[in-house]
């Protein structure tokens, strides 16, 4: 029986194998080679053995369910040289791994021999490694050229390879891959070797999506075996063929449960011929060196790198942010346990794209989350995981299929599906699924620098100030680890996440003690006022009071009013001006004077007398009345009278019998105010020819006297009288007016007299008598009046100072009362 | 008998002249008494001297100038005057509206002219003898309408502002008016001292004239 040695792990195997009896991979034709998987970029690698073994790795996101045809290693490494039509022709010769035949036919290059630029580069550096004019590298390549099958199908050995394929064919450079110690030690002398080629290891760890698998950790178990969401199975295929393309062939993801930096180390090593080939790789392939700068930079822990898993990057896993696995857990949340978050899920499947990719690129979905929750629980369960599992994942061969998968799943969820699942069914809470939350979270924390890194990098975001006043989270460590508090005692004895007491009554305990009472001074004051009112005030009725006031103002009247008369009696029946002189020293008003030059001077002519006051006024303007008509009659003139008042018609009558005048005409009332005044004037200046006044016809006597006028004398009391005539009458003639008024109504003529609208004034009783008692000087009436009324006014000024001095020491008494009661 | 009347004239003049003074003590119904009685007869007599001396003329004119057509012109201002009596019933009251207003309206018109030509500017144009007088007489009046400027602003907390002259001047305004009114008074008191005399006067000689005639 013949060996043949396994081109993939470098094992033996019997000569009928057709797989390798260590890692499955199929052996052709007893050749062995090690596997180019990772040189992917080579469209035309020289071992094809290895690459129809499509990698059944169920942590492998970017396969789907293992297909037996799977496609061509170099179509899924994006090469350039297989379109899709040539795809699918390749796809229909790719034989079954099984069967032992051709895993593929390479295409052959064109006739011209163009190739891509990329793969220019790489032939060119290849030929510069090797030596010039390699007789065995152009054998190899014109053994190659016209013929589509590999070499290894051409049955072609190693001394027909390159010398730098042949370097890296040495079967004394692999070990036994039946020792795992082995395997560990050759991995890190490679390692060694090619420590200038290989990138950092933190670099390659953030070729997958560590993060995002973390938050997938944090799924609850039953949840793995969840079908995709709507919007990821529309996705799923569609662009399947061109989304291969740029993915790396048959990425492995090891199975690594001790998330150290030794066991990435270790796994890390199978990717070295990967790694090394990374400045050679096309731009889509090759890592961005200042990507992997940058994600050196942020100090990704080695658990990161065990994702990142040896020759599997899993690039897809870059793009996708935490947040869309954050959407993809709801998703898939929501349909276990739907709620009204329909719209929360469309939002996802609009503004990620990146899962979009990844579900183009013909991923399982719960293959990818069996596998991110596999590696959260490895990495929670280091501690107590067997070591032998970690050597069996570390192994990795052979490689699990779907069923295997399933059955790893089941293993690992089993021992916390119990606990938590009889709990959440118990409580019948979808929610309860959430409270995993924090337990995978701390492991992950603990096991994972990175996350711990990231965590101190999100909150080193926050200012300080504002973390100053975070009052932290009850259960929640410093490290963000949240700590299960249960109630030890108490009704909530057994309840978790309690609120301590202590915190609920420091609430209470902060309430500010109420500032001391302070008395203002105006609160001094009114209690001082209140204490005035209630002790001081008399206990006297205010109806009592308002009477007794009534009375004493009724008695104060009545005292003076009889005072008044009393006086006025003695001065008219008394001569008192003879022991007081003063009392008899009147003198005649200018203005009065004047009136009476002019009623002296209107002779025989017509005068116009103009009673406007009622009987109420008569003890005044009768006094004045009679002195005028007195004049008049002396002077052989003639009168004619007029009211606009009711009662003036009256007195004009009785004043014309008083005086015994011979010559008169009375108009009688006239109506209409202004409006009759109006007319009267116009009758006035009508020089003769006014036959009507205010409608009604004039005789022609009264118009013969109208016509006659020479002087207008007012007798009014009323303000508004002295007004008309003056504006409506004596504005449209030229005839001088007197007015006879009252006293009151003196001052309003004043100005009149001083813009010289009226020609004389008498001012009253007072001033009528002065002037009679001027022409005779006699103690006559007049005589009496002018006592009377001289007495009446001292009297009257003697009570007002008499008054105001009562008044006076009355309120001062009245607040030194107050005073005294204040004190 | 014509002593006997007029003693019961004057006896009834007394009592209603005592009603009136008896106000000094207070309002009672005697003064209320002596005041209705005299705004009664007032009004009657008001009301027969228009008779007689307005609508009296007016019948006998339109009854002498039947054959002309004057007679016919009067009949306008009576219709409003009709008019004006249906403002008693509130029903009718609208009806005279027109007469009220044409009545309203012709007064206003008047006056205002002859307020303006017979009052303002006479008293704008007046010239004193005596200039100081003159100026006095001027700053006062100022004083007196700066009193009565109303016109403020309103400031942002809602308060009117009236301006910064306005304290002063409305302060001296008020002086000026305050003296004037004060002026006044006096001239009434002045009137009323006169009316009394003139009754106590009146009463005590014809007192003393009925005495000397029983006496005699």
């Amino acid at each position: 029986m013949s060996t043949i040695i396994c081109a993939n792990c470098n094992s033996e195997n019997t000569g009928e194998s057709e797989l390798c009896q260590v890692c499955g991979a199929p052996i052709q034709d007893g050749l062995t080679s090690k596997s180019f998987e990772s040189d992917a970029p080579y469209s035309d690698p020289p071992d094809a053995g290895a690459r129809q073994s499509p990698s059944p790795n169920p942590l492998d996101p970017l396969k789907k369910s293992p297909p037996q045809e799977d496609v061509a290693p170099s179509e899924r490494a994006g090469s350039t040289l297989a379109g899709k039509d040539d795809l699918n022709e390749w796809l229909r010769e790719l034989p079954s791994p099984k069967t032992g035949e051709l895993a593929f036919r390479t295409r052959p290059l064109d006739a011209d021999g163009a190739l891509p630029t990329w793969l220019q580069e790489v032939r060119s550096k290849a030929d510069e490694q090797s030596p010039a004019g390699d007789p065995g590298l152009g054998n190899w390549r014109s053994g190659r050229e016209g013929d589509d099958v590999t070499p290894a199908a051409a049955g072609e050995t190693d001394e027909n390879l390159p010398d730098w394929v042949s370097a890296l064919l040495q079967p004394e450079e692999w070990p036994e891959v039946d020792d795992p110690e082995a395997m560990a030690e050759w991995f890190s002398n490679a390692e060694d070797d090619d420590d200038d080629l290989l990138p950092q290891t933190s670099e390659l760890a953030m070729t997958t999506p560590l993060e995002s698998s973390r938050e997938l950790n944090g799924i609850p178990e039953q949840l793995v075996g969840q079908s995709l969401p709507e919007w990821l199975m529309g996705e799923e295929g569609e662009d399947e063929d061109e989304d291969l393309a740029n993915f790396q062939p048959t990425q492995r993801i090891p199975l690594i449960g001790k998330a150290d930096d030794q066991s990435w180390d270790d796994n890390s090593l199978t990717n070295d011929e990967f790694i090394s080939e990374q400045d050679d790789l096309p731009e889509y392939l090759a890592l961005d060196n200042e990507a992997l700068a940058g994600i050196e930079a942020r100090n990704l822990g080695p658990a990161a790198l065990v994702a990142a898993g040896g020759e599997d990057k899993l690039f897809w896993l870059e793009d996708i942010e935490d947040q869309e696995i954050e959407a993809a857990l709801d998703e898939i949340l929501l349909q276990e346990y739907p709620r009204t978050a329909d719209q929360e899920v469309e939002d996802v499947s609009e503004s990620d794209p990146p899962e979009k990719d990844l579900i183009a690129e013909g991923q399982d979905a719960n293959k990818i989350l069996a596998e991110t929750l596999i590696l959260g629980e490895l990495a929670s369960r280091d501690q107590e995981a067997d070591p032998s599992l970690d050597e069996t994942l570390l192994i990795d061969e052979p490689e699990p299929d779907d069923q295997e998968i399933e059955t790893i799943l089941a293993e690992l969820s089993t021992a916390e599906k119990g606990a938590e699942e009889q709990t959440t069914a118990a409580s019948g809470d979808w929610l309860g699924y959430l409270e995993d939350a924090p337990a995978v979270k701390t492991a992950d924390s603990i096991n994972e620098p990175a996350l711990q890194s990231d965590i101190e990098l999100e909150r080193a975001e926050i200012p300080e100030w504002l973390r100053t006043m975070d009052p932290g989270e009850p259960g929640l460590s410093e490290s963000g680890v949240v700590e299960e508090s249960r109630a030890g005692s108490g009704p909530l004895a057994g309840l978790r996440d309690v609120i301590p007491i202590a915190v609920a009554a420091t609430g209470a305990g902060q309430i500010a003690e109420p500032a001391k009472f302070e008395i203002t001074k105006e609160q001094q004051q009114q209690v001082a006022l209140l204490r005035q009112l209630t002790l001081t005030s008399p206990e006297l009725p205010r109806e009592r009071t308002i009477t007794g006031k009534k009375d004493g103002v009724a008695i104060e009247r009545l005292v003076l009013g009889l005072l008044l008369i009393l006086v006025i009696l003695i001065g008219w029946f008394l001569p008192v001006d003879r022991w007081l002189t003063f009392l008899s020293e009147w003198t005649l008003p200018e203005a009065t004077e004047s009136a009476y030059e002019l009623v002296d001077q209107l002779g025989n002519k017509s005068a116009l007398l103009a009673f406007e006051y009622t009987p109420a006024m008569a003890g005044e303007l009768d006094v004045v009345a009679d002195s005028i008509l007195a004049e008049l009659v002396d002077n052989n003139s003639s009168v004619i009278t007029v009211s606009q008042a009711a009662a003036g018609v009256a007195m004009a009558h009785q004043a014309l019998e008083r005086s015994e005048i011979e010559k008169s005409y009375d108009l009688g009332f006239l109506p209409g105010d202004a409006v009759g005044l109006r007319g009267l004037g116009s009758c006035l200046s009508a020089g003769g020819e006014c036959n009507s006044l205010v409608g009604l016809p004039l005789d022609a006597e009264a118009a013969l006297l109208l016509e006659d006028v020479s002087l207008i004398i007012i007798l009014t009391s009323d303000r508004d009288s002295l007004v008309n005539w003056i504006e409506q009458v004596g504005l449209q003639t030229e005839v001088p007016v007197l007015a006879g008024l009252t006293q009151s109504l003196s001052p309003v003529a004043s100005p009149y007299l001083a813009s010289e609208q009226l020609a004389g004034l008498i001012e009253g009783a007072p001033a009528a008598a002065i002037y009679n008692y001027s022409l005779d000087g006699t103690d006559t009436q007049d005589a009496q009046l002018l006592r009377s009324f001289t007495l009446a006014q001292w009297l009257v000024i003697a009570v007002m100072i008499a008054g105001g001095l009562y008044f006076g020491l009355s309120q001062r008494s009245n607040k030194a009362a107050q005073d005294m009661g204040m004190r | 008998m014509e002593t006997l009347v007029e003693l019961g004239g004057l006896v009834v003049g007394l009592l209603l002249t005592l009603f009136v003074l008896s106000y000094v003590i207070g309002d009672n119904p005697l003064y209320r008494l002596s005041v209705h009685i005299l705004v009664g007869v007032s009004a009657a007599f008001a009301a027969i001297m228009i008779i007689r001396e307005v609508f009296a003329p007016i019948l006998t004119s339109i009854r002498g100038d039947s054959e002309t057509s004057m007679g016919v012109f009067w009949l306008i201002p009576l219709t409003l005057a009709l008019l004006l009596l249906l403002k008693v019933s509130p029903r009718l009251a609208w009806l005279g509206n027109s007469a009220m207003a044409s009545l309203v309206g012709t007064g206003a018109a008047v006056g205002l002219v002859g307020a303006v030509a017979g009052t303002l500017l006479p008293q704008v144009l007046v010239q004193y003898e005596n200039r100081w007088l003159a100026l006095i007489i001027a700053l006062l009046t100022i004083l007196t309408l700066a009193y009565f400027f109303f016109t403020g602003q309103v400031g942002l907390d809602g308060r009117v502002v009236m301006p910064r002259w306005y304290p002063v001047t409305a302060k001296a305004g008020r002086i000026v008016i305050t003296i004037t009114l004060a002026g006044l008074f006096v001239a009434v008191i002045n009137t009323s001292l006169i009316l009394l005399i003139q009754r106590i006067a009146f009463y005590s000689d014809e007192i003393a004239r009925m005495i000397d005639s029983l006496a005699s």
